[in-house]
């Protein structure tokens, strides 16, 4: 279990450098494919199988094919591609602000223990998430299935070339 | 695994998307970076859901996830739209908001 955690954590962690650090916005997708990936690997150590798959459904398999379809059709050039290296001073606040971010979060986690508990039968099982979404959080997923509609209509409105009234 | 790993972990992928959003001038890129502060705080919160053995912490990680799909398909027909117009996807080039005061 700690193996398989260091494991898919460095895979997470290198690749998610690599997607700020390519220079084609194709390889930083495929980068983050591998992050998602991983990612839904630790949710599946974490008990949580649903949203392992979602992970992989959604995230993986519908977001980033968006991704790589949208940088395909910009079809960008390498001179579009091309980005001055930052100035001294940007780079240094950039480092601070980084830095002072992940200590602050940092230390306000560290103290957390999280003893592991006995958890209940079938935790995070796609039965029980189930239950919980058509039971407590019914309204919630309601308002989802809006959210995703209007995201839906938004988009075709923005991308049709013009709209005719 | 304590808690501590994987939350360090969360913060860790949070902070590597900050930077991206603030360094890289390719709008494609920035957008990758805020789902890796997004993945960050869904790793958080599906910690926080296995130590206290509660099940609402999944439930809003699948929210966030559903959040990010609808995001992304805006987000992108935008960018779509930028680029038509400009085009480019260089952050720098869309500045027509910016207030320029003139001497």
């Amino acid at each position: 279990m700690t193996i398989l955690f260091y494991i898919l954590a460095g895979l997470a962690l290198i690749s998610a450098i690599a997607v700020i650090s390519f220079r084609q916005p194709v390889y930083s997708a495929l980068s983050l494919v591998v992050t998602l990936f991983s990612l839904a690997g630790l949710y599946l150590t974490l008990h949580a199988e649903f949203l392992a798959i979602i992970q992989i459904l959604t995230y993986a398999g519908a977001i980033l094919i968006l991704f790589v379809f949208i940088i395909m059709l910009l079809n960008l050039n390498d001179d579009e591609l091309k980005e001055q290296t930052p100035a001294l001073w940007r780079r240094i606040v950039l480092a601070l602000l980084g830095g002072f971010t992940f200590a602050g979060l940092w230390w306000g986690v560290s103290k957390f223990e999280g003893d592991v508990k006995n958890l209940p039968q079938g935790f995070g099982s796609i039965i029980n998430s189930g239950k919980l979404l058509f039971t407590e959080y019914v309204l919630a997923f309601e308002i989802a299935g809006i959210l995703l509609t209007v995201a839906l209509i938004g988009a075709l409105v923005l991308a049709k070339r013009r709209l005719k009234i | 695994m304590s808690l501590a790993h994987y939350l360090t972990l969360a913060i860790a992928l949070f902070t590597i998307g900050l930077i991206g959003v603030v360094l890289r001038r390719n709008l494609l890129v920035a957008f990758m970076s805020i789902e890796l502060m997004l993945n960050g705080v869904n790793l958080s919160f599906i910690a926080f859901s296995r130590y206290l053995g509660d099940m609402q912490g999944q439930m809003a990680a699948f929210f966030i996830v559903i959040l990010a799909a609808a995001e992304a398909a805006v987000g992108l027909a935008i960018i779509v739209l930028l680029f038509r117009r400009q085009g480019s996807v260089q952050s720098n080039l869309f500045q027509n908001l910016k207030d320029r005061i003139e001497v």
